[in-house]
């Protein structure tokens, strides 16, 4: 996966501030595609993944005063921002009972023609995953959601689930044990 | 490290919109006309630099009280 690149954030602030609105939206394509991933691998749907990232970024936008680059990255305030919101949603939905379904939360066709054989079988590499990421502990989950974004150290994943940088590796390690063994039954069914 | 399932795991499951960054700005140009900004990051560090100056006037002013106490020591056991 290429690195995406660095943003002068400081900068970025200062523009904001003398009135520069549209620097923002430097900082939602840099951190867009990693934010729809995360969300994605939390098991939200696409729809509900562009309201989440929408509602982040614009919680972002009305605390950036609270925002000090000595104290933190941004991308672990920012992914902080996404976290409690993608985990509000899905306590909202579960009271409501609204369940992502596997085809609702893979890439929908934009017709009903049949898909490509690489494209078909993808789409159900990607909803194999989906089903796989929700039979994990939450807790777990949402490491391995933040870990793979490749945005974040282990140490600003564990300050974003407020726990110890051992407690994180504890539960990535039992993530993916789990994942893997996941996998071989996948392999060995098909 | 499973090289397989960090590449499936490294896969995005979700796409995101095209007009996404683009929905954003203009979402946040009728937010900023609705209401305040947020503060300009200047502001607290120019309250950082306030406070790094309060705290050197006031060790400047302890300091002087503590030379003004040693030199009154000094002059009274000199005189006597």
């Amino acid at each position: 996966m290429a690195a995406l690149p660095s943003l002068d954030i400081p900068r970025i602030l200062e523009r904001i501030a003398a009135g520069d609105t549209p620097a923002f939206g430097e900082i939602v394509v840099r951190y867009q595609k990693p934010l729809f991933g995360f969300l994605g691998r939390l098991g939200l749907s696409q729809a509900q993944a562009e309201d989440i990232a929408q509602e982040t970024f614009l919680r972002a936008w009305r605390s950036l005063a609270t925002f000090e680059p000595g104290r933190a990255e941004f991308s672990t305030w920012l992914f902080t921002i996404a976290r409690n919101a993608a985990l509000n949603e899905r306590a909202r939905a579960s009271a409501h009972g609204e369940v992502p379904h596997g085809n609702e939360t893979a890439h929908e066709p934009a017709c009903e023609e049949p898909l490509p054989p690489d494209a078909l079988q993808a789409s159900r590499r990607r909803e194999w995953l989906q089903a796989a990421l929700l039979r994990l502990q939450p807790t777990d989950r949402t490491v391995v959601a933040l870990f793979y974004t490749r945005e974040l150290p282990l140490d600003a994943i564990a300050r974003i689930e407020g726990c110890t940088t051992g407690a994180i590796k504890t539960r990535l390690h039992r993530a993916r044990q789990q994942l893997q063994q996941l996998l071989m039954e996948n392999a060995d069914e098909h | 490290m499973n090289t397989d399932l960090d590449a499936l795991l490294e896969e995005s499951l979700l796409e995101v919109p095209g007009d996404f960054a683009a929905h954003m700005v203009r979402r946040l140009a009728h937010e900023s006309a609705l209401r305040r900004p947020p503060v300009p990051p200047a502001a607290s560090r120019w309250r950082r630099l306030m406070q790094w100056l309060a705290l050197g006037s006031s060790l400047a002013v302890g300091a002087a009280q503590l030379a003004g106490f040693m030199f009154g020591l000094w002059t009274a056991t000199a005189v006597g």
